[in-house]
């Protein structure tokens, strides 16, 4: 059952599982808002469909489908303008672009990427949905070229996907939502210093050739490779400014708690990459207190004005600036203790949420619904809140609500990366 | 005057695809099928999977309907032991 928005979603989604004839029954968009009677009409009227796709002699069932593995949509090269003007053009006609100019992805720029990796170019790094485009080195090197990176950059760029690409991501979700997630890159490490990561003031905006370039070259990557193409497959209904490019280092040198990657099982010292579906960055802003408590009930009241954006669980991510960290870890908080106090505090009143809100979060959080209780806390659980410290001067920090069924990775970032095995 | 040309890298690659069979219909007839309804956790998906199921037990004799909810798109936990107890499936994606 598909409604007519997102057939030629589901019709690729089945034909890259090999299943292009399986029988899809179209209906009218939108389903979740309409009435009881409407939606009865709807099953009235798709019925005869539903039936003759479920009962024998209606449908072939015996001749295997699906395109020939590997079939490439275009060459492996190509001969495109050099004025710079006119191949920005070419690559926006070819729907390679993000709508802002790209590097030219010459055969020796392209090398010169893959050489600071050490990998084959045609080595298979995973497959990206929802077109299953495979990336090869020399696919993901092309797009890092076009998106500006330095060869430096690019080990990071392959932890980034490495960590998209675990199933813990669920990247085909992420990639084909109406949902405006994009995926927040977060490095820690030494490699923040020496590639001059911004972690410091103005972290999440403007300025930074690494932080631009990486989020950016990612971006590329899932909509040339991926084909994540804007209404087509990818179905976000406003999307969000983060899906040009969000990448960050983690202020390490003022965390007082000890860095993310390390709560993550790596050294310290190594340098290492996590990904987090963004839903969109909520600004907490508190000039004025200054005790532990009076923050923490700041910080709360952010995460229940962004409740709005799911009524989902989803794991969720504060960015505390410096100054508020050490506000924090004067007070004592531990990471474990800001995290508690916060999933006592951020609670929404069963009032404030309507019917119909309430009806479904009934469905997809019923843990969260105890018996007698009269609010709904903002996250499901203590450890469904990420805590990073970044920013410069300023008492401001941010909060990330993230999506439903998508969970931060964390990988090693590697000189040698090592290819993930591809099974077509 | 020609333009000038210059030899690029393509970013876009070639698709790792499957080639599968569809599953073959049991019957003729949903006479007394096991009809499985798996809702996606969308607004409403439950309420017209209902209504599909209450008219498939109007139109066929002794059919048996198994609900299920999904939360995410893919890697669901206990979809093969759902599609073992169903003789078919019906299915809502998207929104």
């Amino acid at each position: 059952m598909v409604t007519d928005e997102f057939m030629a979603l589901a019709r690729t989604e089945s034909s890259m599982r090999g299943l292009s004839q399986v029988p899809l029954v179209e209906i009218p968009h939108p389903v979740g808002s309409i009435a009881l009677d409407a939606l009865r009409a709807l099953a009235r009227s798709a019925l005869n469909s539903m039936t003759d796709a479920l009962t024998a002699g209606r449908i072939h069932t015996n001749s295997p489908v699906g395109e020939k593995e590997g079939c490439a949509l275009e060459p492996p090269t190509a001969e495109v303008p050099a004025d710079a003007a006119l191949m920005f053009q070419y690559f926006v006609n070819r729907g390679w672009s993000d709508g802002l100019p790209a590097l030219a992805p010459t055969r020796a720029a392209v090398d010169a990427m893959i050489a600071s990796c050490g990998l084959e170019k045609d080595a298979v790094l995973g497959v990206i949905p929802p077109l299953n485009g495979i990336a090869t080195a020399e696919k993901v090197a092309a797009n890092a070229v076009m998106a500006g990176c330095l060869p430096e950059y690019f080990p990071l760029l392959l932890a980034a996907m490495r960590g998209v690409l675990q199933p813990g991501f669920n990247l085909d979700g992420v990639q084909t939502t109406t949902g405006n997630v994009a995926p927040l890159t977060i490095i820690n490490g030494p490699c923040r210093n020496s590639l001059q990561i911004n972690y410091s003031s103005n972290a999440m905006g403007q300025g930074w050739r690494a932080n631009a370039t990486i989020g950016r070259a990612l971006r590329l990557v899932l909509c040339n490779i991926g084909g994540a193409t804007p209404a087509t497959f990818d179905k976000s209904t406003l999307g969000q400014p983060s899906k040009y490019t969000f990448c960050l280092a983690e202020n390490e040198e003022e965390n007082p708690w000890g860095p993310l990657h390390a709560e993550r099982g790596f050294s310290a010292d190594a340098d290492a990459v996590s990904v987090f579906g963004c839903s969109g960055v909520n600004s907490a802003v508190d000039m004025a207190s200054q005790t532990a408590k009076g923050l923490l009930k700041t910080f709360a009241l952010t995460m229940i004005g962004g409740f709005t954006s799911g009524v989902t669980s989803t794991e969720t991510m504060l960015v505390i600036c410096p100054e508020h960290a050490a506000i924090l870890s004067a007070g004592g908080y531990s990471k474990t203790a800001i995290r508690d106090e916060l999933f006592a505090l951020a609670r929404v009143a069963h009032e404030q949420i309507s019917d119909e809100n309430l009806r479904l979060l009934a469905n997809r959080r019923p843990g969260s619904f105890q018996a007698g209780g009269t609010k709904i806390p903002v996250i499901d659980r203590p450890e469904d809140l990420w805590i990073i410290v970044a920013g410069g001067k300023g008492a401001k920090s941010a909060y990330i609500p993230g999506r439903t069924g998508t969970h931060l990775q964390t990988t090693m970032v590697a000189n040698q990366a090592a290819a993930i095995s591809c099974r077509c | 005057m020609e333009r000038e040309l210059i030899t690029i890298v393509t970013p876009t690659a070639p698709r790792a695809t499957k080639r599968t069979r569809l599953a073959p219909r049991k019957s003729a007839t949903l006479n007394n099928a096991r009809i499985g309804l798996l809702d996606n956790n969308k607004p409403n998906a439950d309420r017209f999977l209902e209504s599909v199921g209450a008219l498939l037990k109007q139109r066929y004799e002794g059919v048996e309907l198994i609900a299920k909810r999904k939360m995410t798109r893919t890697g669901a936990d206990g979809l093969q032991e759902f599609a073992d107890r169903c003789d078919v499936v019906i299915n809502a994606f998207a929104d």
